[in-house]
């Protein structure tokens, strides 16, 4: 006797809401309700009568996703994480909430595949509780093998090698950058979610605050804005560390002599203004004048724009089980997904860069490289 | 400034060198300085005694090792006046540094004779109007410059612009802005790459035992 599939309207909503559609949108797309939408994606297991072929053939064509999507189960919860308390304070829209989430939920049961078949990274990553976030960012520092006061060159790669999962959306999503949970897996693991088309140091500001995010914040009680506040603190100081800051903000400080800084440093020059002013190395007023010097530029010039990193462990991991280059049917089909949205994705992650070694032989506590040093050869 | 043959003043700016950017720093630090000195005395600025300690810590600035590298020689004149002498090719680039009037434009208003006699360049309307091939153009011995600095209402340093003038009267054969001395300042292109020693992700496909089998795996759909 043939058993009938049921649809799991969860994937019906995931998929909906990665292509940012409403329920009314894709309904009328269908020829069906909002109100049909939105009994399929809550009651889908419950259905007396399944939805017709049709009608799931129809969602899959609009959504891009195989039919076999639609029937498969939820996987693993991934947590709203910063994203539930960011979205808040931010101007973000529902619509592109939901879509970031979703897009790293996605990603994340993808990856969280692969690593079944592959030895685990071990993670590094300390959970502090009960210090301030600067005394958390430099234990921090110390944990993941970076000097205390130096500069922090492909900041990303550092955190992906001791043990977190950083994926990058290939969308920009405005007013968001990031977010980041520990997962509910066994053990839990920290994952960074990143949105394209952000500036390098924007980007590595943002690496810094979801990883201060991780380092102190494991559950989310109230006084969001103090969480913030807090994972800003440690992103400055493990971007820049109060002692270097000390020795290297030299009075008088104008746009030039931090724009020295920054390309050193790899941050932004409001963030160094801020840096410079929350150190009480400059004076409110001095802070002012240099915003407002700032905002005849509009953004910061071509010459001190720094390229944007990209993560490289989901795409090691594809290299890994379907072999380099990654054919991306080849992802799209064990994970039964879109696949023009898993090469969008793969897309969005690093190379193997040219040189580079193949693996760590072992744990490495010099990951900082310093720029006077620039590179050796190999 | 109201930019007057900028193709010209492009020219010049280019034979210059560093001095133009070494200049819009050194006066964007003396502006701070002068602003911190009435900060720290929690005094408001007097704006005649302002243009002042700007010209005097200029002069400090100019004179220190770091920016006399760049190759001029300074020459400081009665209250506080700053010249700049600089050579290249066959050229002495004499360049007086001096505050813009009350509107942003080239001081024109009670000039002393010294820089009436400063402004006055008789030949230059021959080469400094209609030449088009201005990189094959040859200057004359001594090119008379002014750089012109700036500050809004708050007193925040807005800039300098690069001018020459033809005549006692100030009328400008051609002027410009100077680019911001920050945009001399470059970010390698290698930020965040790699370093060639890095090493890859270290993950390793599982074998049967649930060990590591190695670096590489191969593809398991074949």
């Amino acid at each position: 006797m043939a058993t009938t599939r049921i649809i799991n309207g969860d994937r019906v909503k995931q998929a909906r809401e990665i292509k940012g559609l409403t329920q009314e949108e894709l309904g009328t797309k269908i020829g069906k309700s909002q109100s049909t939408i939105a009994h399929l994606e809550r009651n889908s297991r419950q259905l007396l009568l399944q939805p017709s072929e049709g009608v799931i053939e129809a969602i899959a064509f609009e959504t891009g996703f195989p039919v076999a999507f639609f029937y498969q189960d939820s996987g693993p919860e991934f947590p709203l994480g910063s994203l539930l308390y960011r979205t808040r304070h931010s101007i973000l829209k529902r619509e592109d909430k939901h879509r970031f989430h979703q897009l790293g939920r996605l990603i994340y049961e993808v990856a969280e595949k692969m690593a079944h078949q592959l030895t685990p990274l071990e993670n590094r990553i300390p959970k502090v509780v009960g210090e301030n976030p600067s005394v958390a960012a430099r234990i921090t520092r110390a944990k993941l093998g970076l000097l205390p006061d130096a500069p922090v060159r492909n900041l990303l790669n550092q955190i992906e090698k001791n043990g977190v999962f950083v994926f990058a959306i290939p969308y920009e999503i405005d007013e968001q950058d990031g977010y980041s949970c520990w997962t509910d897996s066994e053990p839990p693991r920290p994952v960074i979610i990143v949105t394209g088309g952000k500036p390098g140091d924007r980007q590595r500001f943002t690496l810094a605050h979801e990883l201060g995010h991780l380092v102190m914040h494991h559950s989310f009680p109230g006084g969001l804005s103090k969480v913030e506040a807090e994972a800003d603190e440690f992103a400055s100081e493990l971007l820049m560390p109060e002692d270097a800051m000390h020795r290297e903000i030299v009075a008088p400080v104008t746009l030039t002599s931090l724009a020295e800084l920054k390309v050193r440093w790899g941050v932004s020059l409001a963030a160094l203004v801020m840096r410079s002013k929350s150190l009480g190395i400059i004076t409110e007023r001095q802070a002012r004048y240099l915003f407002v010097q700032l905002a005849r530029w509009g953004e910061e010039p071509d010459n001190l724009k720094i390229a944007p990193e990209k993560p490289r462990a989901l795409k090691r991991m594809a290299e890994l089980l379907h072999g380099f280059p990654t054919d991306h049917r080849k992802v799209a089909k064990h994970n039964l997904s879109n696949l023009e949205l898993i090469s969008e994705i793969l897309e969005a992650h690093a190379d193997k860069p040219a040189g580079a070694l193949r693996v760590a032989k072992k744990p490495t506590h010099t990951n900082v490289v310093q720029f006077s040093g620039r590179r050796k050869k190999a | 400034m109201i930019p007057t043959n900028t193709r010209a003043a492009q020219v010049i700016l280019e034979k210059l060198g560093h001095v133009p950017a070494t200049v819009h720093e050194v006066m964007d630090k003396a502006v701070t300085l002068a602003r911190a000195f009435f900060e720290e005395r929690d005094l408001p600025v007097d704006p005649f005694l302002f243009p002042n300690i700007v010209r005097y810590e200029a002069k400090l600035l100019f004179d220190s090792p770091k920016y006399r590298a760049v190759g001029y020689m300074l020459s400081v004149l009665s209250n506080n006046g700053l010249l700049l002498i600089y050579n290249f090719e066959s050229t002495i680039y004499r360049i007086r540094v001096r505050k813009a009037d009350e509107d942003g434009a080239f001081p024109t208003q009670n000039l002393s004779e010294g820089v009436k006699e400063f402004c006055r360049q008789p030949n230059l309307p021959l080469w400094a109007d209609g030449i088009e091939d201005w990189e094959e153009f040859a200057c004359p011995e001594i090119l008379k410059l002014f750089i012109i600095w700036d500050v809004d209402e708050a007193y925040g340093f807005t800039g300098c612009d690069l001018a020459c003038t033809k005549n006692e009267f100030g009328e400008l054969a051609f002027a410009d802005s100077i680019p911001h001395s920050a945009m001399s300042i470059q970010v390698e292109n290698d930020f965040n790459e790699w370093p060639t020693e890095i090493e890859d992700i270290d993950f390793r496909r599982l074998d049967k035992t649930g060990t590591g089998q190695g670096d590489d795996g191969d593809d398991e759909d074949n």
